[in-house]
């Protein structure tokens, strides 16, 4: 056996030692069915939840709203990033203020930012913004900063114009750093948009979904959705590794 | 007239944390001349080199002729992109329609980057990423060429064709070429002139014309009776 399979194997057998305790653990009766359903009926419900409209609202709610948090976060982000990276002076201005709100649980922000902004759409994004925006900030800066310096200077010494040092040299220099942030910054806007969901109930999303499942005693509804995020993570992960190894082989 | 010189170095001063390398440096370099500096270690050669491109900053004055430079230093992962595959390395400084393809493909041929040319730098031995900066310099067609030990760590017989192939290069267009070097052999044999260095804070201690036609034999006996002039200088 090489040992790719026998990886693959191991992985497979470590989720079947987890499913096989689940099993065990609701067969000896140790919960109330009605708390921890059984295996099968989370699979069932699984594949059924994906036929029911409210589901696949929420689904899409949930999506769109993480694809925009995440985008207007990787733009202004990266803007400052690499701005803060260039000019020190602006660097020393902001760098305090930016580890200060970096240092905050983000989520703290959301009664505040209920206030502000009014109970929907746009106190969620803005605490998704507070939270991916400095971690964004803070890669960017320090690629800027401390990609290799002679490299950068080739630019000088080949007189190369501005715009062939930017993207030839700078953009390439930077972007491994600002790939790891994205990877970070992507992950809590998930966190975020889930958890914000959760607290204001007012429209579709999977957040507020889970809720809707623990008020009406869905455990098995419950459970289908923590295995969909689960897979969605898995998901993301495989993804970014793929364009790790497709763009960034030469690091 | 006396024509102006290529580089032109006025009270170069340059210090390490309170330490003295170069205490008012002048030196001039004419154009197309090829030099070669020898000096001991520490002595600041690299950190000259790094100056007179513009790498790092000094005090004083360096004037240049041209701002077509090329600088190969010693550590090739400084210099060489990552990102880029060996061929778009070779050919990066140029515009496209600069580039001299066949002079690109002589290049490949000559150093054995021709295997490799859709590879990237990691995926080259230390010495091959070393010859593929001097393949560049030389791509470029830069009017000062910067060269800093080139041959470090070439075996033999690469160092040699690659020797040639600069030599070859500078006949035919005389760019002003500046090597650094450990090497007194590699310095005769490609050098007009020799300029050793003192310890720090350094200085020129010698300067030494090299009259020999090329190609040159390490073997003959006015190139030996230079290296031992040489030899001499560092042992006294």
């Amino acid at each position: 056996m090489n040992s790719s399979t026998k990886k693959t194997t191991l992985l497979i057998f470590g989720f079947i030692i987890v499913l096989s305790i689940w099993i065990i653990i609701y067969l000896l009766k140790i919960y109330n069915p009605l708390i921890l359903p059984s295996p099968l009926q989370v699979f069932k419900k699984f594949i059924f939840m994906f036929t029911k409209v409210n589901f696949i609202q929420s689904f899409v709610n949930t999506f769109i709203r993480i694809i925009i948090s995440f985008s207007i976060s990787a733009v202004i982000g990266i803007i400052i990033g690499l701005i803060v990276g260039y000019y020190k002076l602006l660097d020393d201005l902001t760098k305090g203020i930016v580890d200060f709100i970096r240092s905050i649980p983000g989520i703290a922000f959301f009664p505040l930012f209920i206030l502000f902004f009014g109970v929907g759409e746009l106190s969620r994004l803005m605490v998704s913004l507070v939270i991916a925006i400095p971690i964004i900030i803070i890669e960017t800066k320090y690629g800027v900063i401390y990609s290799n310096k002679l490299r950068k200077n080739l630019g000088k010494l080949y007189n190369l114009s501005k715009y062939k040092l930017f993207t030839k040299i700078i953009i390439p220099e930077v972007s491994p750093y600002i790939f790891t942030s994205l990877k970070v910054a992507l992950s809590l806007t998930i966190i975020v948009v889930l958890v914000t969901e959760m607290i204001i109930g007012t429209s579709f999303g999977l957040g507020n979904l889970l809720i809707l499942s623990q008020f009406q005693f869905e455990t098995d509804m419950m459970f289908a959705l923590i295995i969909l995020l689960g897979l969605i993570g898995l998901l993301l992960n495989l993804v970014f590794n793929l364009i790790e190894k497709k763009i960034f082989h030469w690091r | 007239m006396i024509e102006k010189p290529s580089i032109s170095i006025k009270n170069y001063n340059k210090s390490y944390s309170n330490n003295n390398l170069f205490l008012d440096l002048n030196l001039d370099f004419k154009k197309g001349e090829f030099v070669c500096i020898l000096g001991p270690n520490g002595c600041g050669k690299t950190t000259l080199l790094k100056s007179i491109g513009g790498l790092i900053s000094h005090e004083g004055l360096i004037r240049m002729q041209s701002s077509n430079i090329s600088y190969v230093s010693q550590d090739p992962n400084e210099m060489i992109l990552p990102w880029l595959d060996i061929n778009a390395n070779l050919i990066f400084p140029l515009k496209k329609e600069q580039a001299d393809l066949s002079l690109l493909s002589e290049l490949l041929e000559i150093t054995q980057l021709n295997d490799y040319k859709s590879n990237y730098p990691y995926q080259l031995s230390g010495g091959m990423a070393q010859i593929l900066l001097v393949a560049r310099s030389l791509m470029n067609k830069s009017d000062i060429i910067l060269l800093d030990e080139p041959f470090k760590s070439l075996d033999f017989e690469m160092s040699r064709r690659i020797q040639k192939m600069i030599l070859k290069l500078w006949q035919s267009y005389k760019p002003t070429m500046i090597m650094v070097s450990h090497s007194v052999e590699e310095a005769i044999s490609l050098a007009d002139k020799i300029i050793v260095l003192s310890q720090k804070p350094a200085s020129i201690k010698k300067v030494i014309e090299i009259n020999l036609s090329r190609s040159r034999n390490p073997n003959s006996s006015d190139f030996l009776k230079i290296k031992k002039a040489i030899l001499n200088e560092f042992f006294n």
